[in-house]
């Protein structure tokens, strides 16, 4: 029995089943499984591992096989991913048919209107989990701030962006 | 992207590479946060969703209530009160 491999399919799926607003809002609950209790990557590598998958095309969510192949390798990853998927998956196929039936209805806009918040503040906590994980100096918080009001004020392509603050970084600046 | 990650995994003591990607960090952290503004907007003269907001914020980031936790006591209690909301201004 692969033990590493069976605790990270059984997190990611459960993970999977909470992750309303998408995965960017279970972050802070990955990091206080994955880094502060199973110590299966540490704070820097999970900032890291996030920065990777969001500077790179390709669902966010690949965060998850990068965290499963840190800890069980190559099938760590694979495993971790289908774990990330499939549960919601199946959960998102049997709730939409009801979901977009029911579309209008009281309990469908409440359901909407009330969890709409909740995903937002777990979106934010997500960003504040991986700035408290990077450790940065006052420049680089500096840096993240204005970034935060640049790609929340403008439509501008974050690519670019990031690769500037890449050398940013390479020169010390951040 | 997985690829990228095995590199990482083989290569971060690197410094050039952690300096770099401190760098890319940053800008990340700057995407995740924008995108929670955004959507936030929407509700910035809604008090009940404000307080809903700061309450899953808080709760994961100060007290690190685990999800499971916090979305078991604020989903059920959001969902109650906009029920209550939507049946008020329809009467």
């Amino acid at each position: 029995m692969n033990t590493p491999l069976v605790s990270v399919i059984s997190f990611f799926a459960m993970l999977s089943m909470l992750s309303i607003g998408g995965s960017n809002s279970v972050i802070p609950e990955m990091s206080r499984h994955a880094v502060e209790q199973k110590h299966w990557l540490t704070g820097a590598e999970f900032a890291d591992v996030f920065a990777i998958t969001q500077a790179t095309p390709g669902p966010s969510n690949l965060i998850v096989s990068l965290i499963g192949y840190k800890v069980a390798g190559i099938w760590g990853a694979v495993a971790a991913q289908l774990a990330m998927m499939i549960p919601a998956g199946i959960l998102m196929m049997m709730v939409s048919r009801v979901w977009l039936s029911s579309s209008g209805s009281a309990w469908h806009v409440a359901a909407e209107r009330g969890l709409g918040p909740i995903a937002v503040g777990l979106i934010l906590a997500s960003g504040w989990t991986i700035a408290q994980h990077a450790g940065l100096s006052s420049s680089g918080n500096l840096a993240a701030a204005l970034c935060t009001l640049l790609f929340w004020k403008s439509s501008i392509n974050p690519l670019p962006i990031m690769a500037f603050c890449g050398l940013l970084g390479w020169i010390k600046l951040i | 992207v997985l690829l990228l990650g095995i590199a990482y995994f083989g290569s971060h003591a690197v410094p050039e590479i952690q300096d770099i990607l401190r760098g890319v960090t940053v800008a990340a952290i700057g995407l995740a946060m924008s995108m929670g503004f955004k959507t936030g907007e929407r509700y910035k003269t809604n008090f009940t969703a404000l307080l809903f907001i700061a309450a899953a914020f808080v709760a994961s980031i100060v007290l690190k209530v685990p999800l499971l936790a916090v979305l078991a006591v604020l989903a059920p209690l959001a969902f109650l009160i906009e029920m209550r909301r939507a049946r008020e201004s329809t009467e």
